[in-house]
């Protein structure tokens, strides 16, 4: 019991003598606003390139916002693999920057990346390019053409067999309505 | 001519009686094991019932134990002679008698080679005392339950193996009856196997072999993290064949201006957290729903500054703290205080912040409070034996009571229980929402959440579903002090005090996607990460006193991940109301 004052006094003691209770051991940050963006922060922070989806096909619109640049820098937003400029947008007054570009149809489907370039350092983050109508969402549901065939190898199987059999089906009837037409002329 | 022709009928007449005679037998003995086994089966769940409740007395179970006995080898006998061995080597047509045969073969086997040494690990441990008299833990008798428990399991999972092995016959009764026995020997093989490791792990972690030391972080869900909470503050546990002391408690201030390495914890670690900086600040090094790295950090904080090697690490929350204090009773504090199952989350996560309003002052308090409480747990509970035990197992459900081994053979063991606190590598579709308080203040103590899982119905490819994640900050909108409720992050406009800032994270399926969000209806944009591969969508949001704010992503799953959805519930103070829908509810429903 008293063994164990001693160690709380003394945590006590090194706690304010350091000044670091919990409730002071936040840093103070440069400006307002800027949280986490130097080594992080106590309050956490999150710092990556917000988007307004992570997943799109060809002709789509993908809008983007980033924090931690300086205020009133320019800065140069790239897709890679193949280095493709999307757009030069400029901070604002709190160091952040948006702006939107459109998948082109030379973003072959799979994983790129979008990258927010500055003097004081760079951003980046991923999103995926899908063969349009299967990127899904609201947006891209007026274009439902192929997904009949989004489903197995085997499922396409069967489904083109039924669709030749409907075929056949059809050219028979063609036949025979061809016939009765002849018969009647 | 004849005389030979009379034989050949007669012998004819005499084939068919005895072929008439045999299907009779097979009939009659088929009905008998049938009574059998469901009398058996009568018989494991009154034996189930009898194991689980604590107060059982082993005669009782034994009783239970004798009867399933008696009835599984009864339908064994039935079916273990020629008479069933003969029609069953048939091939194809025999296919429900070999079937029936090595199902009431299995229920025997299970009421004499599993049942026996489970009942014998039980009753040397449920019911009993596990208060060692010198302190802390006596580990002889979970040492005695090792071997049992496990010959108990190595038999399941032999039986399990062989009804695996047992042929579909086509006739539903017979396939049914398969199949339930087979769910049944995977749970129990399960459950025994869990118990067998918790036998074999105890004794080394409590120091059977040479001492240990771990560090204990008190996390405060008040202020939220991935992994529970703040880790406020902090204790040294040491155990020394079972015996437990706590050798040093401190607060998360003591490990200002140290600085940790982020290696070893994933590609994708230091850049999804870069705005939290969990190795410059020990308050954030919690930030992860995977406690091994939340732990990994806590230790290298401890031994960046103490330069003293432990051996684990272990969080648990004051929710965790309750349900052991409901078991042990109340531990009084020196000023009289009573802390309690009833109290102690609200002391801790609330009334102490109002009480003493110097951040040292209060921690100084809070360690008086865990002191206390630690005393009486580690003195009374393991008096209560599987009691307590129990409420331990209650707070490793909820991810409350958290461990983590540096040693990597104990460690692969913990990463895949629950107790581990692993986020899930899972390939199938998974579902998880995880806060961190950005505005460094205790509104979470307030928080109320609400997350729903739906298959899109609007979906043509129909592997989309919308997540709605529901947050409500009930805090009152006056009377809580600055510290409480005030803001450590510097806003860019002023807020209205109690106005909470949240880092909320959405664990999607591995593989998956989001083709838009709302926040409030309006579009909204998320920051795009991962975490040891698995997707992780993030909106930062500000939120008032009495304010409800909804954000809505729409997920597109890949193709081929499958359910059920695993879910990950962060345990905070508020328990957080769970929908997952199977199907998209229909046009026009509610």
């Amino acid at each position: 019991m008293r063994a164990f004052k001693v160690a709380a006094a003394t945590v006590g003691l090194s706690a304010a003598l350091t000044g670091t209770a919990v409730g002071l051991a936040g840093p103070v940050n440069a400006a307002p606003g800027s949280g986490g963006c130097t080594n992080g922060s106590y309050p956490p922070a999150n710092s990556t390139v917000a988007m307004s989806r992570s997943r799109a096909s060809v002709g789509m619109t993908i809008s983007y916002q980033a924090r931690c640049f300086k205020p009133g820098e320019k800065v140069t937003a790239t897709v890679f693999s193949t280095p493709r400029v999307v757009g030069t947008p400029t901070a604002d007054k709190q160091g952040t920057v948006s702006g939107s570009f459109t998948v082109t149809s030379d973003l072959k489907p799979g994983r790129h990346t979008l990258e927010l370039a500055a003097a004081t350092g760079t951003q980046s983050a991923s999103f995926i390019v899908v063969p349009s109508a299967a990127a899904a969402g609201t947006s891209a549901s007026t274009d439902n053409g192929s997904l009949a065939f989004t489903g197995s190898d085997a499922a396409k199987t069967a489904g083109a067999g039924f669709v030749l059999l409907l075929g056949g089906g059809a050219l028979i009837v063609a036949a025979k309505r061809r016939k009765h037409a002849n018969a009647a002329a | 001519m004849q005389g030979r022709r009379r034989r050949i009928r007669l012998s004819a007449y005499a084939a068919v009686a005895a072929l008439l005679l045999f299907a009779l037998a097979l009939a009659v003995t088929g009905f008998l094991t049938h009574r059998h086994l469901r009398d058996a089966q009568v018989a494991v769940g009154q034996l189930r019932s009898a194991m689980v409740r604590q107060d059982t007395p082993a005669a009782e179970v034994d009783r239970h134990l004798r009867t399933l006995q008696r009835e599984a080898d009864a339908a064994r006998s039935l079916t273990d002679g020629p008479l069933w061995g003969v029609p069953a080597a048939v091939p194809w047509v025999g296919r429900p008698f070999e079937t029936v045969r090595g199902a009431s073969a299995a229920v025997s086997r299970v009421a004499h080679d599993v049942l026996p040494p489970v009942q014998q690990a039980r009753s040397g441990l449920v019911g009993v005392s596990l208060a060692n008299p010198k302190g802390g833990v006596d580990l002889r008798p979970v040492v005695a339950a090792q071997q049992p428990l496990g010959r108990a399991h190595d038999a399941t999972e032999a039986v399990l193996a062989d009804v695996r092995r047992l042929p579909t016959t086509g006739l539903g009764p017979v396939d049914g009856a398969r199949r339930d026995l087979i769910t049944q020997l995977d749970a129990l093989g399960g459950q025994l196997s869990s118990a067998h490791d918790l036998v074999t792990l105890l004794p080394p972690m409590l120091g059977a072999q040479e001492p240990r030391r771990y560090l204990v972080a008190f996390q405060n869900d008040a202020e939220a993290r991935g992994s529970g909470g703040l880790p406020g503050v902090y204790a040294v546990l040491r155990a020394d064949h079972g015996r437990l002391d706590f050798e040093r408690y401190g607060v998360s201030g003591d490990f200002a201006g140290v600085d940790v390495p982020l290696t070893g914890l994933g590609n994708d670690f230091a850049q999804l957290y870069r705005g939290a900086g969990p190795g410059r600040f020990f308050g954030n090094a919690t930030v992860s729903p995977h406690f091994p790295s939340s732990a990994t950090l806590l230790l290298r904080f401890y031994q960046a500054k103490y330069h003293s090697k432990l051996d684990g690490a272990l969080a648990l929350d004051p929710t965790a703290l309750s349900l052991m204090l409901a078991v042990t009773g109340p531990a009084t504090m020196e000023d009289g205080t009573r802390v309690g199952a009833d109290n102690v989350v609200a002391l801790t996560e609330r009334d102490a912040y109002e009480r003493f309003p110097d951040p040292v002052v209060r921690k100084l308090y809070l360690i008086e409070v865990a002191r206390a409480v630690a005393d009486v747990i580690l003195e009374r509970g393991p008096q209560k034996g599987t009691a307590f035990a129990s409420a331990l197992g209650k707070a490793v459900d909820a991810r409350r009571l958290l461990l983590f081994s540096t040693r990597a053979d104990e460690q692969s063991v913990l990463a895949g229980r629950k107790v581990g606190g692993t986020l899930s590598d899972t390939e199938g579709l998974f579902s998880g929402v995880v806060i961190n308080n950005g505005g460094g203040n205790k509104l979470d103590y307030y928080l109320r959440r609400q997350v729903t899982y739906e298959p899109s119905c609007t979906s043509a490819a129909g592997h989309e579903a919308t997540v709605t994640i529901r947050l409500t900050n009930t805090a009152p909108r006056s009377g809580l002090s600055d510290y409480v409720a005030g803001r450590a992050d510097q806003p860019v406009v002023p807020v209205k005090k109690g106005t909470n800032r949240l880092l909320v994270s959405y664990y999607a399926t591995k593989g998956a996607g989001f083709t838009g969000a709302t926040l409030d209806g309006k579009p909204t944009l998320l920051a795009v990460d991962s975490e040891r591969g698995r997707p992780v969508f993030t909106s930062t949001l500000e939120i008032g006193p009495g304010q409800t704010r909804v954000l809505k992503l729409v997920v597109d799953e890949p193709a081929g991940a499958k359910g059920p959805v695993t879910t990950l519930v962060q345990p905070l103070v508020l328990p957080q109301q769970t929908v997952v829908r199977s199907a998209c509810a229909a046009a026009g429903a509610p």
